[in-house]
């Protein structure tokens, strides 16, 4: 048993090293955020994908999920209580209120607070999404 | 020669490693939450720890003089903004049995139960976000305030004495591993010799709402006590406000103070549910 526990404890030394010795982890390219943005957007017009970086894994985003329920542009009836995570690519998808428009500025707030940064969203424009940067902040 | 060189080399990096990895004293909630601003939770963890030998330095003079601990812990913590947080760990002594080497190398029986000292912290992180991947670093003052009670024979399991100490942390994350190690230290008023730590875990996200680990802690002090315990833990997400995790740990070496005898060769078992906001 002290062998195997041993040996365990040794591997979990040398798997940081290679690990960290790799040039860089797997990254979730723009092409495949655009991809997965187009079916996750498809049709909804009153639905943005944020592209969180650092939003890794769903654990990690609760925060996100607790930020974002508090605007009250929120649709939460829609999605899971209005905001769906995608952390294999990255994106926050958050729908807002039928014939609300989208206070940018306060759901890249929230993601901020939440502890992740919100680089730039997609948005449904009739037969594909886009990308859009967030507006200047006054 | 060759054994020796091999030796060092296992020595230099082990230091080196301590050195680039600074340590991640473990923090509520379970280690990871909350990162964001204003979040806060408590948790309450049970553990029992079960020693089987008495031990003085390495050798072992009361083969089969065991002891059983049992605590409840409470802890709790506030995130202001992502970048610094308060907690709390208290933990209660339910109940706890010993043997002692008695005259005649007869078992003498001692027991405690009662509250036992209170940590404070105040870790500071510094959080990174990269395109496929997300971390931190810390920076954990912590003091120890005795407020464990005395026990009735001579047995108590909380030091009771004033600590302080500090840890330095790293940990990263993917969408399919974790990885977090750290190092610190509490020095305390005496007689309580100084203690020094380094810990390392590893992590799979096996599911979106599970991670399978394996943790490794390192453990010395002022009297020349060591320990080095491993073993795994499982963390399962049951909703955003409510997480669990089970861990066992394994002395794979334990040495005791060279001073006077002391339980060694523990297991430890802890399970816990946490609530976060």
């Amino acid at each position: 048993m002290k062998f195997f526990l041993l040996t365990l404890t040794i591997l979990s030394l040398a798997i940081p090293s290679i690990a960290s010795a790799r040039a860089e982890f797997p990254v979730a390219t723009e092409e495949n955020r655009l991809a997965s943005a187009q079916t996750l957007l498809k049709g909804q017009t009153n639905q943005i994908a944020v592209y969180t970086k650092g939003l890794v894994c769903s654990s990690c985003g609760i925060g996100l999920r607790i930020h974002l329920k508090k605007l009250d542009q929120v649709d939460t009836k829609a999605l899971d209580k209005g905001i769906t995570l995608d952390a294999e690519n990255q994106l926050v998808v958050v729908a807002t209120k039928p014939d609300v428009a989208p206070d940018l500025l306060s759901i890249k707030k929230a993601i901020h607070k939440a502890g992740y940064e919100p680089t730039h969203y997609y948005q449904w424009a009739g037969d594909s999404a886009v990308l859009k940067l967030f507006p200047e902040e006054k | 020669m060759q054994h020796q060189t091999f030796s060092k080399g296992v020595l230099l990096i082990g230091l080196a490693s301590a050195a680039i990895s600074p340590l991640h004293a473990d923090q509520p909630i379970m280690n990871m939450m909350p990162r964001w601003d204003g979040g806060y939770g408590f948790q309450v963890l049970a553990e029992n720890i079960h020693r089987s030998d008495l031990k003085q330095g390495s050798e072992v003079v009361g083969s089969g003089f065991t002891e059983d601990i049992t605590k409840l812990h409470l802890q709790g913590v506030y995130t202001w903004d992502r970048s610094i947080r308060m907690t709390f760990k208290l933990p209660y002594i339910t109940d706890a049995r010993r043997e002692q080497l008695g005259a005649g190398g007869s078992k003498d029986v001692q027991h405690y139960d009662g509250l036992g000292d209170l940590t404070i912290a105040l870790p500071l992180k510094r959080y990174f976000n990269l395109a496929a991947r997300s971390g931190s670093w810390t920076l954990a003052p912590q003091l120890r305030v005795p407020i464990g009670e005395k026990g009735d024979d001579g047995y108590q399991v909380p030091d009771r004495v004033w600590g302080t100490g500090l840890s330095v942390g790293y940990e990263t994350e993917t969408y399919d591993w974790f990885f977090a190690t750290s190092a610190g230290f509490w020095f305390f008023e005496q007689p309580e010799p100084a203690e020094w730590s380094w810990s390392l875990d590893l992590g799979w996200n096996a599911r979106d709402n599970m991670q399978l680990l394996l943790e490794s802690d390192l453990k010395w002090d002022d009297d020349n006590a060591f320990t080095l315990a491993t073993g795994p833990a499982l963390y399962w997400r049951w909703s955003d406000h409510v997480h669990t995790r089970i861990e066992w740990k394994h002395d794979v070496v334990s040495k005791v103070s060279t001073h006077t005898p002391d339980h060694g060769n523990g297991d430890r078992w802890s399970i816990g549910i946490g609530f976060v906001f």
